[in-house]
């Protein structure tokens, strides 16, 4: 039995190795600490997705508003994109969600369905609220409640590689501004230099998103419309979606953008691609190539128009308290001075007009990054997404049945009948 | 001792060296775009590096607090490792070596359990977690996780392969069924000890998903939680991403390294007289 | 047996058993008392561990199974077998369990005679052998997006394979664009990722291969091949078991290596049910869904490795 009692005290050994490591720190959510002089502060957990300059950028303003706000404090925590949704869902099951989660604009809607999210509209300052972007606003405007804000903004123009257009014997101080110039000059482009003239999102992929959002940009332009005002059906077949669809078939038919291509232009091998303003600040310091950015060609008889994304902030209801002070924190953000700090950091889209259209914010960027102007003077004709909790599923279906046109299995005309039938398919569901 | 002739030793190499090309390339791929500025990784996707920034090593380290990373991994692994080595032993030795009722059901619903995908059971096992309190705590990484199927049936099947008459002979001398264990099988186990040891590290050393949802606060993640921020929303940083992972990846290869040399073919594998 | 009136049995010379294999009454006694408290020892802490955190939650996993629940709703409605039903009738589903079936059978046999050949030629003793070994064990350790992502730029039309090819004038596919090409691709891809682990396992088991049958044979004529098909291979059945069992685990959860070299193009050609059960759980909203999709997939492999249990004979109880 010498070797029972040798096991047991080893094995007693390792188990208080393992859980003597433990340390227990504060769970986030809604907490009051006593500090020395007494007074109040509540904390505020914020998770965001950002990283590199755009994380650091927003945790020096974080301790800015902790400075200046003795009775609050804020706390940032990275949680990486591609799993955010997930932590929510598991912290959702057992109330240790953060007290503000900054995520992508189209998770609202799905994380709106936790229930908890505080509504906005009382809480902040209805200046504040009245100066954002209106579609930004309305977006976040779900059965009555205000139950996100925009904190950031970025849309999709038309981006095209200088040396390239030089090299085909194209300007490039004159890109293209309509639909039969970008297939005009994309023709030319592959005639001299044998590279795509332009790139196209074909592919649905795991999500459809990609192909989705560019499309919406040609069929918006085109005077369609996605879905129908209240989200409850299809609205995308129409002669303004058979529109569009050509265009896209056009430029894949004449060899300009071949179909599952997407990716030549930003490895320096494609005359142009529509890409998003945060390309700008990212490829800014130690571009790959020399760029150039224009607003997006729209077709002769069509209109400007281009899609909106960015970052929305949304308050979860843990407490009265933390409402209060994160709504606070959100008011603040949102000023003016703040909005132009942050913009400039991180090269992102003021959300509030009166940053947007301020001469100081455009002399800053006819200085400092003229290539952002076009992306700034479009927010004027930047429609928004669908706010429905739906819109994963819609946007996959719609993307895999219009995919199969531009393999060349089916004709335009069925692929908008199915992806009609499919995301009607979704919508009853429910 | 098998003879082997200079032919067939040649040979050997051959097909191993051949092999080792194969197998090496994207190891190359990651080491060269290491070295890469960001712009480059847009436009020049190459396997021989052309430029030489070593200095992305030391950007991408101190781009998160990685020291604080690194011991934590290192915290949970030790305990993951040793958590699989001594409870799947035990747990493997009971299902090669005794008759229990259930046995075989058991043996079943672990087999189940094994081929769960994990994003089945991660959400209620994180709630249970939380309701414990284990958010931002060691035990929170390393409790769930101090057993696993993979080992238990790994180690049963090595089990099974000792022969069972060196364990009855050292239950006629006097010897307990623990004292078999230990002295016999433990003992004659090593290698498959030796290939769970790697295994279970390389699990606890990779694991990415279970310390992103029980940790939100820079004193308690992981090295992987480190590396994925360099995975942005609108752009990954490869060149960081790939010298942090290359970094990371050291400890798993010396961890290998040194267990292997338990799957050296020993002398005396039987032990019993013929 | 009998029972008179006064209840009390009466019958032939039989233990109070009973006779026959299957006496339910006093079935326990087929085992002995120490058995099974030693193994009540030795199991209870895994089991304990494994009970909380992982068969807990996979009870949990089914509940949600028979809900529609979309991830964030905090009330889960119970439709019972209705997610059953929905995959049943769906036509993705049905592709996506034929390329795993494909997907995984190519990845079993391969990974079984890779990993064994190469074991074989790493475990007698070689020169530079520890060298070998780190070297294969390499794409184990390395992360799968890098991976992924190299056979990607390799296999893409401009890319290396392409250009190898051409110096002898062939003219390559698009590989990544032809759905038999891509699973091939993906199948020698994932065989590729976990050589080494593969062949550590055949290693590990090899190291108890006592020597003396093999040395017979060798006195008695039999060449390396012989030895191998008829002495070797046999004695490592418990391990192939173990090999095959990884590879087909493995392939039905695949997920990180077919999201980045195709996600699960083109138009669903490589969409493993790995690929659809993240995709639907994850990114559609379909949570209840996906979790019947997994329950399923679960039920695939099991059936399938028991089969091969049976069938390898490596179960056998062995006293």
């Amino acid at each position: 039995m010498m070797q029972f009692r040798k096991y047991l005290i080893a094995t007693l050994g390792v188990a208080t190795l393992a859980l003597s490591g433990c340390t227990s720190s504060d769970t986030g959510g809604t907490q009051t600490s006593q500090s020395p002089a007494a007074t109040k502060v509540t904390d505020v957990t914020v998770w965001h997705y950002w990283d590199g300059t755009n994380a650091d950028t927003f945790d020096a303003m974080a301790k800015e508003y902790n400075a200046s706000h003795p009775a609050v404090k804020v706390s940032t925590t990275n949680v990486p994109n591609a799993d955010f949704l997930t932590k929510l869902r598991a912290s959702a099951t057992s109330k240790t969600l953060p007290d503000i989660a900054i995520g992508d604009l189209i998770w609202v809607p799905q994380i709106n369905q936790l229930g908890t999210l505080a509504d906005l509209t009382p809480l902040l300052p209805s200046e504040v609220l009245s100066d954002i972007n209106p579609a930004l606003t309305s977006f976040g405007n779900i059965d009555g409640k205000q139950v996100s804000v925009p904190v950031s903004a970025n849309n999709l123009a038309f981006m095209y590689n200088k040396t390239l257009f030089t090299e085909a014997g194209l300007d490039p101080q004159k890109p293209p501004t309509t639909w039969d110039e970008v297939l005009k000059d994309g023709k030319i482009i592959l005639e001299k230099t044998g590279k795509p003239g332009y790139d196209l999102f074909t592919q649905a992929g795991d999500n459809g998103e990609g192909l989705t959002w560019n499309f919406q940009v040609n069929l918006w332009q085109a005077g369609g419309e996605f879905l129908n005002a209240d989200n409850s059906a299809a609205a995308f077949n129409t002669p303004q979606g058979k529109k569009a669809m050509q265009y896209w078939m056009d430029l894949i038919d004449s060899g300009v953008s071949p179909y599952a291509k997407w990716g030549e232009f930003e490895k320096g091998q494609g005359g142009s691609a529509q890409e998003g303003s945060w390309m700008v600040g990212i490829w800014a310091a130690d571009p790959p190539f020399d760029f150039g950015v224009a607003k997006v060609p729209s077709p002769s008889d069509g209109k400007p128009a281009t899609n909106l994304g960015g970052e929305q902030a949304m308050v979860f209801d843990n407490s009265a308290e933390t409402a209060a002070a994160a709504a606070d924190f959100l008011g603040w953000f949102l000023e003016q001075k703040q909005v132009i700090e942050w913009s400039e950091a991180t090269g992102m889209l003021p959300v509030t007009n009166s940053v947007a259209t301020s001469s100081e914010y455009l002399d800053w960027v006819n200085s400092t990054e003229p290539r952002l102007l076009p992306y700034v003077e479009q927010m004027a004709d930047a429609h928004a997404r669908p706010n429905t909790p739906l819109y994963p599923k819609i946007s996959f279906a719609f993307a895999k049945e219009l995919e199969r046109a531009f393999a060349g299995e089916v004709s335009v005309d069925e692929a908008l009948a199915n992806a009609e039938s499919a995301v009607n398919d979704v919508i009853a569901k429910g | 001792m098998m003879k082997h002739s200079r032919a067939t030793s040649l040979g050997r190499h051959a097909i191993l060296l051949t092999g080792a090309l194969f197998v090496v390339v994207p190891f190359l791929w990651m080491f060269t775009t290491s070295l890469q500025t960001r712009a480059e990784t847009y436009t020049n996707a190459s396997i021989v590096p052309t430029s030489w920034h070593w200095e992305n090593y030391l950007h991408a380290w101190q781009a998160a607090p990685f020291s604080q990373y690194y011991v934590n991994s290192i915290i949970m692994a030790v305990g993951i490792v040793t958590g699989h080595l001594v409870l799947d032993a035990f747990a493997a030795y009971a299902f090669a070596r005794l008759r229990f009722p259930g046995r075989n059901a058991i043996f079943v619903v672990l087999l189940a359990a094994l081929m769960i995908p994990t994003f089945v059971t991660i959400i209620p096992t994180y709630a249970i977690v939380a309701n414990l309190g284990w958010i931002d705590t060691y035990a929170g990484l390393i409790v769930p996780r101090l057993a696993d199927v993979f080992g238990i049936i790994l180690l049963r099947q090595y089990f099974s392969t000792i022969p069972v008459e060196l364990e009855e002979a050292a239950r006629l001398d006097g010897c307990s069924r623990i004292g078999t264990f230990f002295r016999i099988i433990v003992p004659l186990s090593k290698p498959a000890l030796a290939t769970l040891g790697i295994f279970s590290f390389l699990f606890a050393w990779n694991d990415f998903l279970w310390p992103l949802l029980v940790t939100n606060t820079d004193e308690s993640r992981t090295i992987q939680i480190g590396l994925q921020a360099f995975v942005g929303r609108y752009g990954t940083s490869w060149n960081y991403l790939m010298a942090g992972t290359l970094t990371a990846t050291v400890p798993s290869m010396v961890v290998f390294m040194f267990f292997q040399r338990a799957l050296v073919r020993g002398v005396a594998t039987t032990g019993l007289k013929e | 047996m009998t029972v008179n009136d006064a209840g009390i049995r009466r019958g032939p010379n039989v233990a109070p058993g009973g006779v026959g294999r299957r006496n339910r009454r006093r079935w326990w006694r087929n085992y002995e008392r120490d058995q099974v408290l030693t193994a009540a020892f030795f199991l209870a802490p895994a089991l304990v561990i494994l009970g909380i955190f992982v068969f807990y939650p996979i009870v949990s996993g089914i509940h949600i199974s028979l809900t529609d629940w979309n991830g964030f709703d905090p009330v889960k409605t119970f439709v019972g077998l209705e997610n059953y039903g929905r995959l049943a009738q769906s036509s993705e589903f049905w592709n996506s369990l034929f390329v795993t079936l494909l997907y995984a059978l190519g990845v079993s046999v391969l990974s079984v005679v890779s990993g064994l050949a190469i074991a074989l030629l790493l475990d007698a003793p070689l020169r530079g052998r520890g060298f070998y070994r780190g070297i294969y064990f390499l794409p184990v350790v390395t992360s799968s997006v890098a991976a992924a992502i190299v056979w990607k730029y390799m296999l893409d039309p401009a890319g290396f394979v392409n250009a190898f090819l051409a110096k002898f004038g062939i003219m390559g596919p698009d590989w990544l664009q032809d759905r038999w090409l891509a699973l091939g691709a993906l199948t020698l891809l994932t065989v590729w990722k976990n050589i080494g682990f593969n062949a550590i396992l055949y290693l590990t088991a090899l190291q108890a291969l006592p020597n003396s049958v093999s040395e017979a044979a060798q006195i008695d004529g039999a060449s390396f091949r012989q030895r191998v098909r008829h002495i070797t291979v046999p004695l490592l059945a418990p391990m192939t078991f173990f090999v095959v069992l990884q590879a087909l685990i493995t392939s039905f959860q695949a997920f990180d290596l077919v999201y980045v070299l195709t996600g699960g193009g083109p138009r669903g050609g490589t969409d493993v049910l790995g690929m659809l059960m993240y995709r639907e759980a994850f990114r559609l909203g379909n949570f209840g869904y996906g979790t019947a999709i997994a329950f399923v997939t679960l039920c695939l492999v099991l059936g399938v490795s028991l089969v091969q249990w049976r069938a390898s004979g490596a179960g056998k109880d062995d006293e």
